[in-house]
């Protein structure tokens, strides 16, 4: 380890990566990275306008979905209640309007809805600039 | 390929056309940017379909980050900057589901001098390759490119000091690794 001094070293890395052959250029790697993008696509320019509709349009149906559920009655113990402890206690408590197979479907719909709405934020927030770093970070 | 004569200067393209992600703009840009973007992802041991993937990434992300591009840094800064984030995350992708590629692994040797000279720049490409992906950036852009240390610790978001401290590693690492290999009969 010690046949090379730093200057002498410095020296031989400098002069042999300035040797090093380039890689070929792409020729169509534009069209390529802009296919990638989505560009090429029209209704892929808008993609970001269509996610904040469907995200708006998921959360418009969880909000109807939860307010369905809480508001009916016996709902708010369903939503209240917990998912996996109390299944017995929040189909025998319900025996107002909705039936308790209904309301176990609309708290199933409700945290599926809510998943949905937490994905797409996530994916939102990680694919924007396709990088899968931070947007703010990334507009110096 | 093509030739470098046909190749734009990076300081006469128009930001705002490429803000607003105009096409010729764009093929501009990537005309411009793209040796440097692809010697990186070959300092990172991207070869072939891998490296050309990585690339095409990587100017999809620059694509899409260009509206939001406010010219504060540097435009070169800032596409390496997205370019090394990219690769990085292809290399580690890469790392997890292949074996090292050929390429990385060590030559034969052959007799003659010229044959030797050769084998041993292309010794420390490999290994140069085969540092750790802050390492090989760092070696990629002081030695091939001739970058100043303050501009890496731009792209690369760390103090000066940390990219003095892998540059030394790196050093010490290729020395060890070229001391072994000349070692070797």
């Amino acid at each position: 380890m010690t046949q090379w001094d730093d200057d002498s070293f410095d020296q031989r890395l400098r002069r042999s990566l300035a040797q090093r052959p380039e890689p070929c250029l792409i020729p169509d790697l534009a069209r390529r990275a802009r296919a990638r993008a989505g560009a090429l696509v029209p209704l892929a320019r808008h993609r970001r306008w269509t996610r904040w509709l469907s995200i708006g349009a998921a959360a418009l149906i969880a909000a109807v979905i939860a307010g369905v559920a809480v508001f009916s009655p016996g709902g708010s113990l369903l939503m209240f209640s917990g998912v996996s402890s109390s299944a017995a206690s929040v189909v025998s408590s319900t025996g107002g309007q909705i039936s308790g197979s209904l309301q176990w479907m609309l708290m199933g719909l409700t945290m599926v809805t809510i998943c949905i709405v937490v994905l797409s934020i996530w994916r939102i927030l990680e694919v924007e600039d396709g990088s899968g770093f931070s947007l703010a970070a990334e507009s110096w | 390929m093509i030739s470098t004569s046909l190749q734009p200067n990076a300081a006469t393209l128009d930001l705002d056309a490429l803000r607003r992600q105009e096409d010729g703009a764009f093929e501009q840009l990537v005309l411009a940017h793209q040796r440097l973007v692809l010697g990186l992802g070959q300092s990172l041991g991207l070869m072939d379909a891998d490296l050309e993937d990585a690339a095409a990434e990587t100017f999809a992300a620059v694509y899409r980050a260009l509206p939001r591009f406010r010219g504060e840094a540097e435009l070169g800064t800032w596409i390496y900057r997205i370019a090394w984030r990219t690769m990085l995350k292809m290399r580690r992708r890469r790392s997890k589901t292949e074996p090292l590629p050929q390429h990385l692994r060590a030559a034969t040797h052959s007799p003659d001098a010229a044959a030797r000279r050769r084998e041993s720049h292309e010794a420390l490409w490999r290994a140069v390759s085969a540092l750790p992906a802050r390492q090989a950036m760092a070696v990629e852009l002081h030695y091939r490119r001739d970058w100043a240390i303050v501009r890496i610790a731009k792209v690369m978001q760390c103090p000066e000091g940390t990219v003095k401290t892998l540059l030394f590693r790196a050093r010490r690492r290729l020395r060890e690794k070229l001391d072994e290999q000349e070692m070797k009969p």
